[in-house]
């Protein structure tokens, strides 16, 4: 068994050129994924998520903070992200033809990449039928089970998954959301998954809920949390941004049972 | 264990990646079969070239200069024929066969005193004596004995046991022409006027009897010899005694002179080199006895120049095809590796480094590229038979050289080294850019490099060309035009789609899908401006070598014109007692198309003169072009295209010459000074456009020093000019001359065309030709990709419900628009960059490669455009209707359920 790797991020903020302006990807992130947790990213498009992603593979560093996964500081080292991945880091992604050889067969395709014992792994993701169908013709579902098990013959401590599910149907997505968990707790991987399936995120013990280049939300055990950041900003949830909208002032009042906040009404400044 | 497992995946795995990928594979292993023929047939035709011509050369040679003459004679202990007939073998193109031998003296003056003399030749041979039959007396036995002939005792009036004389009449006049048969001995100048004044005793008269001719060379030495083809001197022959003999300077004592004409018709070079060692031996080895004249050194020479330009012009027209080939190459290679995504995107996910990478992807090309070293070798036997076949001597040899092999092994390392540069490349890239549909991204930063560099290496080489002022072009302003041509696609590559923008945005506005597919696709398609740049470099190579071969066939009827100086050249023997000058005129009277010339070969040298004899004739007769007039010899030189090494000792032009006094004795006939003249003052004459009226230049000519005569070998000829009546030769026979050889201005433009500079012209020919198909194959082969890459495209219009039939409009008209602008840009580089380099590069007098300077070759041009392009636009009609096709099928599969 595999011990996943924790992954620490501290005050990061990315920032990309696009045309003649740089654009903030992430801002102060702040959080900490511990080794052999899973966690689902979540947010609307745009918001960062693959970027952070991105940064966790190590295939871009960090315009400020610092990023650890591991013992890796890959916001220092420019070298740090290939041996990550090299190492310890696995990204599978969004569209598993992406990272497949269209012309090796399941079977010699784990073979290709070092597993001992590939009849069991195909058998363990369901994959036995098609052992040798060259993996051009696989269904959808059948290529994201096996990139899986390709990425999981090398033993990752860390498994990255961009939207796994997003062009499956419900069945599908089911058996490969539960091969991926399987996978991950088998192997003891720390597991991130990008997803917009709110049925895929409820299957996660924990969410991040991401926006404007934030960590907005928490979501653990069914409940939505916000989170604080390092400058003392709290992103609202959803629900609260209905009350409170974006553009207006609110007043903060510390209770005994924790902080109030009201929308303040310049007419009505009670 | 585990390692061959691995080992056996990854051959399982490149196997399926060759079966997967499998026309791009066959495209490649095809180019790496191109590529290695293209390097491997270069060192094949240049070696069987320089065979056809070297055989050429020495067939087309009259045997006085591509065989051996030996002469000597009466050496210690041995005979001239078996000394030859050891040494012959030696000589490796020998037939073995002695053409004949002739027995000769110096200038040694018999005389009983008193009496008249008689030229003589004392001779000893072993057992001589043997080989007579004394009337009277007996075989010479002291050093002061002498044999007589009977015949010669007659002549001279000597008498058995009386005195005679032997001195030495070393005059100038007489200086070279002693054997018998005419045959030229040069006499050293630190003998002439030496040597020579015995007084012997007459101790023996003979005859030779009938039996007795084939030990005496053929000859009759009973009775005297005569000699010379004008000078008709009588020789007799005396038998001396070995010791006498030995102490006499070898120009006095008899020859024997053997000719061996050696079979060229099947020599290589390095025969040729085994003859020259071989002539070395026998002057070493000999050389107190034997004299070998030959002119064997001096043609190889000659031939050695030749092949050094051959040389010079097949690696030219090789590097060019290599450059060309290299890019089609890369172009492919950069395309299989843009079908690699998924392996460099796994590398990169995977953290290898981008060497590892980059070796593991070029893993399968590399092999196609070795895979295709053998085939290669093999297709460039045919090819280079075939172009032998076109442009060489029948006969030649085809043969698998080292040079061939090493060739195209340094060509696909070179290939290979290239394909893992360009995955080294696209696995440095990010993962961004591996998984980008566009492969524009891909290749922009390192296309603009391969940009740079191939415009910088085309100002370098313009910059080489506008210094090369000397005459002494260098190799690299030679590769010039190409890279011009390569550059100038390029820039244009990169300055059309920026100067397409505005038209896009036009046609978007407008409702007319076709123009704004074809305007979109001729703007994006950056693919398609590179194989523009390569489309360039192909037509101007084309244009260049059907430019050159155009201007060298001109050249050739000019240069002929020039070498034998009228259109036919007859050399005349003329009897004794008659005048050549008067036969001519008998057989001319009117002087409208026959001159007599005689031609002046110095001893020791190759070079001829002709001197005009009646030049008021000359101008009738002469074979140079009109056009020629005016140009100084540099300046012939220079218009000449090449094959334009236009020594100006082989150009027989005549020029005013005098002699010292009023009159010059040729052939023992006094001449009018106005009737001689020399060949060194053609500059002045030219430059006036004075030709028809030479006898004018006659105060300024040199005078032809008498001594020189002495050396000189000279040949009647009679010149025929263009409008001679056919039976011009015999009327010359019933004047009373014998023609003995008639040489025209087409015999001489077939020597020429088997000449080493020919083949190496022909040689650029057939890259070009070359370099048009592969140029129609890179279009095809780039078009069909282009329409590969569109396939979603060409669905998602179809899906939209635009009919097939605009789709198909609309590539057809991107695809015909993008070869016109493709071939306009590439023909406009290709004319421009040839005529701007024929305008540029010196034209020297020897060892300057073609440019040509013919006007605009239109015709060229076309013929290369329609044999270029037309194919391909036909191809990508057949391709768009077929991805038309094929797209309208998949929407009716997506549409039914």
């Amino acid at each position: 068994m595999t011990s996943g790797v924790e992954v620490v991020c501290e005050r990061i903020t990315h920032l990309y050129q696009s045309d003649d302006e740089q654009v903030v990807a992430l801002r102060d992130v702040d959080l900490t994924i511990p080794a052999g947790s899973s966690v689902a990213l979540l947010g609307p498009s745009g918001c960062g998520k693959s970027t952070l992603m991105s940064l966790l593979a190590g295939l871009q560093r960090p315009s400020t903070g610092r990023l650890l996964v591991g013992e890796h500081d890959l916001s220092v080292d420019p070298g740090a992200g290939r041996r990550l991945r090299e190492a310890t880091v696995a990204l599978l992604l969004q569209e598993p033809s992406r990272a497949l050889l269209p012309y090796a067969t399941p079977a010699l395709a784990l073979a290709a990449a070092g597993d001992p014992a590939a009849d069991a792994t195909l058998a363990d993701f369901g994959l036995t039928e098609v052992a040798d169908r060259e993996s051009r013709l696989l269904s959808t579902g059948q290529q994201q089970r096996l990139a899986l098990a390709i990425v999981m013959a090398r033993r990752p401590g860390l498994l990255l998954v961009d939207e796994p599910t997003s062009r499956l149907d419900p069945a599908e997505r089911d058996v490969v959301i539960a091969t991926l968990h399987q996978a991950a707790s088998r192997s003891g991987a720390t597991l991130v998954v990008v997803t917009h399936d709110p049925a895929v995120a409820a299957t996660f013990e924990r969410t991040l809920s991401m926006r404007d280049g934030r960590v907005g939300g928490e979501g653990r055990d069914g409940t939505e949390l916000s989170v604080v950041g390092a400058d003392g900003s709290i992103a609202l949830t959803a629900e609260a941004l209905d009350v409170l909208p974006p553009g207006h002032y609110a007043r903060v009042e510390v209770t005994d049972d924790g902080i109030l906040l009201r929308p303040y009404d310049q007419d009505d400044p009670r | 264990m585990r390692r061959q497992r691995r080992a056996g995946v990854a051959v399982r795995l490149l196997a399926r990646g060759v079966a997967h990928r499998r026309w791009l594979s066959a495209l490649i292993l095809l180019l790496a079969v191109v590529a290695c023929a293209a390097a491997a047939v270069a060192p094949i035709y240049r070696t069987a070239a320089t065979v056809s011509a070297l055989r050429a050369r020495m067939t087309a040679a009259s045997p006085q200069n591509s065989g051996v003459e030996v002469a000597g004679a009466s050496w210690p202990g041995d005979s001239p024929d078996q000394i030859l007939a050891r040494e012959v073998p030696r000589l490796p193109l020998s037939s073995a066969k002695i053409s004949g031998m002739t027995v000769g003296g110096r200038n040694t003056q018999l005389q009983v005193p008193g009496k008249f003399g008689e030229f003589a030749a004392l001779t000893w041979r072993q057992d001589d004596c043997a080989h007579v039959v004394f009337q009277s007396g007996r075989c010479p036995t002291a050093r002061n004995e002498i044999a007589l002939p009977a015949s010669a005792a007659g002549v001279l009036g000597a008498k058995l046991g009386g005195p005679i004389v032997a001195s030495n009449l070393d005059q100038p006049q007489f200086g070279a022409v002693t054997t018998i048969t005419g045959e030229v001995v040069p006499t050293p100048p630190s003998q002439i006027g030496k040597g020579l004044d015995l007084n012997d005793t007459v101790v023996g008269i003979f005859n030779v009897p009938p039996g007795e001719s084939t030990y005496w060379f053929g000859q009759d030495i009973s009775a005297p010899i005569i000699s010379g083809d004008g000078a008709q001197v009588a020789t007799v022959t005396a038998l001396v005694t070995h010791a006498a003999l030995v102490a006499l300077p070898p120009p006095y004592r008899a020859n024997v002179t053997v000719d061996e004409p050696l079979d060229w018709s099947h020599a290589t070079p390095a025969d040729a080199l085994r003859v020259q060692s071989a002539l070395s031996h026998l002057k070493v080895r000999h050389q107190r006895n034997l004299s070998v004249f030959t002119q064997i050194p001096g043609m190889l020479a000659a031939d050695a120049a030749d092949r050094s330009q051959l040389s010079h012009l097949v690696t030219l027209a090789q590097l060019q095809l290599l450059l060309l080939v290299g890019l089609v190459l890369i172009a492919i290679l950069a395309a299989s590796m843009d079908r690699r995504r998924a392996e460099l995107v796994i590398a990169t996910l995977q953290g290898r480094r981008p060497a590892s990478t980059a070796v593991s992807v070029s893993a399968e090309p590399v092999l196609l590229l070795v895979l295709g070293i053998v085939p290669g070798l093999i297709v460039s036997l045919p090819l280079a038979a075939l172009a032998s076949h076109l442009w060489l001597r029948s006969g030649t040899p085809i043969r698998l050289t080292v040079s061939a092999v090493v060739a195209a092994l340094v060509v696909t390392v070179i290939a290979a080294a290239v394909t893992v540069v360009i995955g080294y490349v696209a696995a440095s890239r990010s993962l961004t850019d591996q998984l980008a549909e566009d492969a524009r991204s891909a290749g922009g930063r390192g296309g603009a490099w391969i940009d740079i560099v191939a415009i910088t290496l085309a100002a370098a080489g313009l910059t080489e060309l506008l210094a090369s002022h000397s005459g002494t072009s260098t190799p690299w302003s030679l590769l010039a035009p190409s890279l011009c041509g390569l550059a100038a696609g390029l820039a244009l590559g990169r300055l059309i789609p920026f100067l397409l923008r505005p038209v896009v945005r036009a046609t978007a506005r407008s409702r007319r899908l076709g123009s704004f597919l074809a305007i979109r696709e001729l703007r994006r398609d950056h693919a398609a401006w590179r194989v523009a740049a390569v489309v360039a470099l192909a037509l101007t190579l084309l244009t260049f070598a059907v430019s050159v071969n155009r201007g060298a066939a001109s050249d050739r009827q000019d240069r002929a014109g020039l070498i034998v100086g009228a259109p036919t050249v007859a050399t005349v023997f003329v009897p004794p007692g008659r005048s050549l000058l008067a036969a001519v005129d008998k057989a001319d009277p009117s002087g409208r198309w026959a001159m007599a010339a005689e031609l002046l070969a110095p001893l020791g040298s190759p070079a001829q003169r002709a001197l005009a004899i009646d030049t008021p004739r000359l101008a009738a007769v002469a074979g140079w072009s009109r056009r020629l007039d005016g140009y100084t010899p540099d300046g012939i030189a220079r218009i000449l295209h090449v094959p334009a090494a236009v020594a100006r000792s082989e150009v027989p032009l005549m020029t005013a010459g005098d002699v010292e006094g009023s009159t010059f004795g040729l052939n023992n006939q006094p001449l009018p000074r106005a009737r001689v003249y020399q060949t060194s003052l053609l500059p002045q004459l030219l430059g006036q456009g004075a030709l028809a009226d030479l006898s004018s230049f006659i105060d300024v000519a040199k005078p032809i020093p008498q001594a020189r005569l002495g050396t000189t070998q000279l040949t009647d000829q009679v010149w025929i000019g263009e409008h001679a009546p056919a039976d011009a030769l015999s009327r010359l026979r019933s004047a009373g001359l014998l023609v003995t050889s008639v040489e025209t201005r087409a015999s001489v433009v077939r020597r020429l065309q088997g000449s080493a500079e020919t083949a190496g012209l022909s040689g650029y020919l057939a890259v070009g030709v070359i370099a048009a198909i592969l140029a129609v194959g890179l279009l095809i082969g780039t078009s069909a990709a282009a329409l590969s890459r569109q396939r979603s495209e060409t669905l998602a219009l179809t899906l939209a419900a635009v009919p097939p039939s605009d789709v198909i409009r609309g590539r057809a008209a991107a695809v015909a628009a993008r070869l016109v602008l493709v071939a306009v840009a590439a023909l406009s580089c290709g004319i421009g960059t040839a005529h701007l380099a024929a305008h540029l590069i010196p034209q020297a007098p020897r060892g300057a490669v073609p440019v040509p300077l013919l006007p605009l070759p239109v015709l060229p041009a076309l013929l290369a455009v329609a044999a270029t392009l037309v194919p391909a636009l036909l191809a990508e009609v057949v391709i768009a209707r077929y991805a038309a096709k094929r797209a309208d099928a998949a929407s009716l599969r997506t549409v039914t359920p």
